[in-house]
């Protein structure tokens, strides 16, 4: 690079520049974009210093575009429906962000823990510019407790924390499926169990996402696979949370937290502010906070209204909210609380679910939630290249659990892999368990991202055994031969 | 006639019960405490509280947590919210930054309060959210029929320290004195009418006013916090108590066995709300 400096502009000194073009002509980009943008930030210099830069780029991108090739890179066409101004790079976490403020977060209660810290910090500078109130507290149960106070008095509020700050929110998220107070809580997981590792990630807080409290206290749960997923998810949270009155836990983790995307988010505010369904008060009866209704969802009074005056509680209660233990009224609110959200998995405005690659009946199917569908979408592509007819399904609700979808998934791949970041396969048990279908685990406790090529030779075994007949083997074995430097994709 | 003999008909005194109007506070509910319990006096002076200031019952919310104090809500006519065991002050807390514009009265007893909730009540206190706290002390847990508190005197005996009580009990006044709670003061159930006084003046007060109010146990505790005892060892503050000079009242605070009644201390500063206003204020001038 140094040399290439050099020869171009006589001087070392616009190496970095030639590094910038050499990896432009590397994935044979186009070199106007940079030299505009090379031109407005030397803007303030002499115009001989824009100069020796736009050569040191041009001898770099010259360079670049013939001293490799790389077959297999394909540099995509930029999306007609957007221009560069419209594109945002931000992290899982900042899309959190960005959706919580377009879906008008009024109230914002956190305890600091790596990797959700940053939500807070950014929100702390833009919540009160909006009219938002954020406090730090002293705990994650104070943040929990505080988000539910707020929701209970009929704001949008939320918090955000880590493995170790859900296992303390618990009974409060128990107490918010009781109660149906609507609540926002983002988790982001990192290596456990216990402190584990803060600054690694992993997707081993499935379990206490989906079941933790005490209880039957089912919630809504949804991971997004993508930066531009947790924008969404961030801000449709609000709308599930009131909708269905019930606590909604966005599942994500450090590696989501942290990596930048390129996301084009819509010009139009997509989020439905202010959902609540609200009584009537009219009719002279007396209010009942948990009425059964068709929909079994009760309308909400919020404090301050006239004549609707409840009390709600933790303890089962009947459809006036006062304390009863009586089994007919347990069996009748348990139903309640868990058949009111099941509409939810036709929620519009969000994928619940969805599968990509081959259609019809395929060798291997493999099913992922979270960060690592990036890494699962990539397999897939490779093991197509091989011949390997394959599809990817990614699960986005994961309570309630789009079942139906799952099945017809399951319906279509002789083997399902289930390739995930923690120890005990638990979004495996989850889908062995409510499918009652055997499937291939993949489990990876590294701490890091998982590899491609891993899951891939998962795969290419799988694809092996799903097929005894010999001939299409030997085809397979010649066409994965032929395009053998693809499987190094990772 | 003489007014000493002149005959009461029942009649006349519901009447008289009904048109001052603190009954309307009341639910349907009847309270499922004990007869005799101490918290009868705190219902009364709750709904007397909110009728001599005016506040409607759609404008009051009322947090409480576990135990038999927090079944209050229930018993009365405004918002309620029947929490977590020790989650009362966070809970209020969110309530109030949600809606500014509600009267938040948070109530649990004094296990809910310094045992679970412990680590909530400097929070609340420093940060002097708009509140009422009132702690129903009756230094024992009466809803899982007897054991001992962190207001249990030493060597009380309960079902769970059958060979006395060795943990030295908590001052609560001297605990909020300082966690720098903006209004303190403390109640006696037997003194019905200086209670009900107490409770208008916390819930008048501008942050967060913290009511520590002695209540006998009649069902488990029939040896060490009754109303006998009580009744002896209570006493007003002196007349010429200084409730804006934290260490006359952290002094006053300190003597346990003679527990004074009355506001030991009464400042102003910026509430919650107050310091959230002027945060939002700073950020629209901050670019960045």
């Amino acid at each position: 690079m140094r040399q290439i400096s050099e020869q171009a502009t006589s001087s070392a000194r616009s190496r970095n520049i030639a590094v910038l073009g050499f990896i432009a002509g590397l994935f044979n980009m186009p070199g106007d974009v940079f030299r505009q943008i090379i031109e407005s930030k030397f803007a303030t210099k002499t115009k001989s210093v824009v100069e020796g830069a736009s050569k040191a780029f041009d001898a770099g991108l010259a360079a670049g575009r013939s001293v490799f090739k790389l077959d297999d890179v394909i540099v995509g066409k930029a999306r007609e429906d957007a221009n560069g101004a419209d594109a945002v790079m931000m992290t899982g976490n900042g899309a959190i962000v960005r959706g919580f403020l377009e879906a008008g977060i009024e109230n914002y209660f956190g305890y600091p823990i790596t990797p959700a810290t940053t939500i807070m910090e950014r929100l702390a500078v833009e919540m009160p510019r909006h009219g938002g109130k954020l406090l730090q507290t002293e705990d994650e149960i104070a943040a929990i407790a505080a988000t539910i106070g707020a929701g209970y008095a009929g704001a949008r509020a939320a918090t955000a924390t880590s493995g170790p700050g859900l296992a303390l929110m618990a009974e409060m998220i128990g107490l918010g499926v009781m109660a149906e107070v609507p609540a926002v809580v983002v988790v982001s997981q990192r290596g456990g169990p216990s402190t584990g590792m803060p600054t690694k990630t992993e997707q081993s807080d499935l379990n206490l996402a989906l079941y933790g409290s005490s209880g039957d206290a089912q919630r809504i749960v949804l991971a997004p696979t993508n930066v531009e997923g947790c924008y969404r998810c961030a801000g449709m949270a609000f709308e599930l949370a009131e909708k269905y009155q019930t606590p909604v836990i966005v599942l994500m983790d450090l590696y989501l937290s942290n990596r930048y995307e390129t996301v084009i988010p819509p010009k139009e505010n997509p989020f439905v502010q202010k959902s609540n369904i609200r009584p009537s008060s009219k009719n002279g009866k007396v209010y009942q906070r948990f009425a059964l209704t068709d929909s079994l969802v009760s309308p909400r009074a919020l404090p301050g209204e006239e004549g609707l005056m409840h009390t709600v509680t933790g303890l089962e209660h009947n459809e006036l909210g006062r304390p009863s233990d009586a089994a007919d009224v347990h069996m009748a609110m348990s139903a309640k609380r868990h058949e009111k959200f099941q509409s939810a998995i036709e929620y519009p405005g969000i994928s619940i679910c969805k599968r990509f690659g081959d259609e019809g009946p395929v060798d291997v199917g493999i099913l992922g939630w979270g960060s690592t569908f990036g890494e699962i979408i990539e397999t897939m592509l490779a093991a197509q290249h091989e011949g390997i007819r394959c599809s990817a399904m990614k699960v986005v609700m994961l309570s309630p659990l789009p079942l139906e979808r799952i099945n017809a998934f399951f319906d279509d791949c002789r083997e399902v892999l289930v390739p995930e970041l923690n120890y005990e396969g638990q979004f495996a048990q989850l889908i062995s368990g409510a499918t009652g279908r055997p499937v291939r685990r993949f489990t990876r406790a590294t701490g890091s991202p998982i590899v491609v090529e891993e899951i891939l030779a998962e795969v290419r075994a799988l694809a092996s055994t799903t097929k005894a007949a010999a001939k299409p083997r030997i085809r397979r074995a010649k066409r994965a031969k032929k395009h053998a430097p693809q499987t190094s994709l990772s | 006639m003489n007014e000493l003999l002149r005959p009461v008909y029942l009649e006349e005194k519901l009447e008289q019960v009904r048109g001052d109007g603190h009954q309307d506070y009341r639910s349907k509910s009847l309270p499922t405490w004990c007869p005799g319990c101490g918290y009868f006096s705190m219902a009364e002076g709750f709904t007397f509280a909110l009728n001599r200031l005016g506040i409607d019952c759609k404008d009051a919310v009322v947090v409480s947590g576990i135990g038999c104090a927090s079944r209050f809500p229930f018993f009365v006519s405004t918002y309620g919210f029947h929490t977590l065991h020790g989650r009362t002050l966070p809970v209020a807390t969110g309530v109030k930054l949600a809606n500014d514009a509600l009267t938040v009265v948070a109530i649990g007893g004094d296990g809910d309060a310094f045992a679970i909730g412990g680590g909530h009540i400097p929070h609340a206190a420093r940060r002097n959210v708009d509140l009422t706290y009132l702690v129903f002390d009756n230094g024992i847990y009466g809803l899982t029929k007897g054991q001992t508190s962190p207001t249990s005197a030493l060597g009380f005996k309960t079902s769970t320290t059958p060979y006395e009580n060795a943990d030295e009990p908590l001052n609560p006044l001297m605990l909020l004195l300082a966690y720098r709670a903006s209004w303190v003061g403390q109640a006696y159930a037997g003194r019905q009418h200086h209670l009900a006084d107490m409770i208008v003046e916390a819930i008048a007060h501008r942050g967060f006013s913290y009511l520590n109010i002695l209540s006998p146990c009649v069902t488990f505790d029939k040896t060490d916090m009754t109303y006998a005892n009580l009744d002896v060892q209570v006493r007003d503050l002196p007349d010429d108590h200084d409730s804006n000079d934290l260490m006359a009242a952290m002094a006053e605070a300190s003597q346990g066995d003679a527990p004074p009644l009355g506001v030991l201390y009464n400042v102003d500063r910026p509430t919650l709300t107050d310091v959230m206003d002027e945060t939002a204020r700073r950020s629209k001038e901050t670019v960045s």
